[in-house]
């Protein structure tokens, strides 16, 4: 297409545009608009604004740096992998404890938890133990029940262990 | 809210076939105008609704204007609208003065439009406002259509609808600039305001937008 001709057709172009300026509401339309407004502002009403949206109102920074990232596929690439890789390392950091302290119910003295048992071990005010929870089958002292029918005694008290290997 | 010192042209209202906008001179009339806006916005900003009613009077057909031209629906227009002096009114208490209120609120509409047809998931229907009874007088329309057309307003109605397709198909920002320059008249400078970019970019966003609307009305740029 020749310039001549790309002229003409950005000429013709231009009046068909102005056709949109002959759409017109109708003719009541403006007289109506403003008493709505004040109307809807008078019974208390505010604009309704999604979060994002009146995050991009108060920061027009945050609006720029919205754009600008939006723009640059790269970089919105490289936002992206750095924020999951924040949040990868948060998850592990939190799920990967060194201690875990766990309850031991004794007769009054403490007693480290032995290293390939459970932490949770109860005894009578006489140290015989009860139970311990295990993956190993359970025995249970004669007398004593299970463990969720059998209240505390009196003697039995609560303490935190930290389990240590056997020497 | 948004304070940007900067001298702002007072485009001519877009009332049916307005063309293009004034450039802005210095004169004593303007400034008067401005004053007096001043004191209506410092009256708007203790609260009287009647000083906000006069505010939206004198924009609410290029603020309506630009939205619908946005939109090419009426009832999202009168929404987004409606939204849009609705949200300029509470946020009335941070407008500074450092740019014209008009172009104030010309940027809380825009971006307002620009939000919603990004959320919006699927396209909604045209609702499209009927041409003003004058189109068919304009010659520059009618050498558009031709001559052994029997029904001009049909004819016209057709173009409409094409136009406003071809519109659709630009993305967010091309349509805006096309919009505000092409239809509305405002200077690259304003359009830069509204749009926060810089000239530069709104006159190549202008280009490539023009030259996308040349390829989808083809047919009837012959």
């Amino acid at each position: 297409m020749s310039a001549e001709d790309q002229n003409q057709n950005y000429e013709k172009l231009q009046q068909l545009l102005k056709l949109k300026r002959y759409e017109q509401p109708h003719p009541r339309y403006f007289n109506e608009l403003s008493s709505q407004v004040t109307a809807r502002l008078r019974a208390g009403e505010t604009a309704r604004l999604d979060n994002f949206e009146e995050a991009m109102t108060q920061a027009p920074w945050l609006r720029r740096l919205w754009r600008t990232i939006e723009g640059h596929p790269a970089l919105s690439g490289l936002v992206t992998a750095g924020t999951c890789g924040l949040l990868l390392l948060g998850g592990f950091m939190t799920g990967n404890p060194t201690m875990q302290p766990g309850l031991a119910v004794n007769g009054g003295e403490a007693k480290p938890a032995p290293a390939n048992e459970s932490l949770l071990a109860t005894t009578t005010t006489s140290g015989t133990g009860l139970f311990s929870s295990s993956t190993n089958p359970t025995s249970i002292s004669s007398g004593a029940g299970s463990l969720f029918s059998m209240p505390l005694g009196p003697g039995i008290q609560t303490q935190p262990v930290s389990v240590r290997p056997n020497p | 809210m948004i304070a940007i010192p900067v001298t702002m042209t007072e485009p001519a209202p877009d009332q049916g076939a307005s063309l293009s906008a004034k450039p802005e001179s210095k004169t004593p009339a303007v400034s008067s105008i401005r004053a007096e806006e001043e004191l209506i916005i410092r009256r708007a900003q203790k609260g009287e609704l009647a000083a906000y009613d006069e505010l939206i009077r004198r924009y609410q057909e290029r603020i309506y204007a630009t939205v619908y031209h946005m939109t090419s629906n009426h009832e999202d227009a009168n929404d987004l609208t409606q939204e849009a002096f609705i949200k300029g009114y509470h946020a009335l208490k941070s407008f500074k003065g450092g740019s014209s209120f008009y172009t104030w609120v010309y940027r809380i509409a825009v971006n307002k439009t620009i939000n919603f047809l990004k959320q919006r998931k699927n396209r909604s229907a045209m609702s499209l406002n009927d041409l003003d009874f004058n189109a068919e007088k304009d010659p520059d329309l009618v050498a558009l259509i031709s001559d052994k057309t029997p029904r001009r307003d049909a004819a016209l109605s057709e173009l409409q609808k094409k136009l406003n397709e071809a519109m659709q198909k630009l993305s967010e920002q091309h349509r805006l600039v096309v919009t505000l320059h092409d239809v509305q008249g405002l200077a690259h400078e304003e359009i830069a305001e509204i749009m926060d970019c810089n000239v530069g970019t709104v006159r190549s966003r202008l280009f490539y937008a023009r030259q996308q609307l040349q390829g989808y009305l083809a047919d009837y740029l012959k």
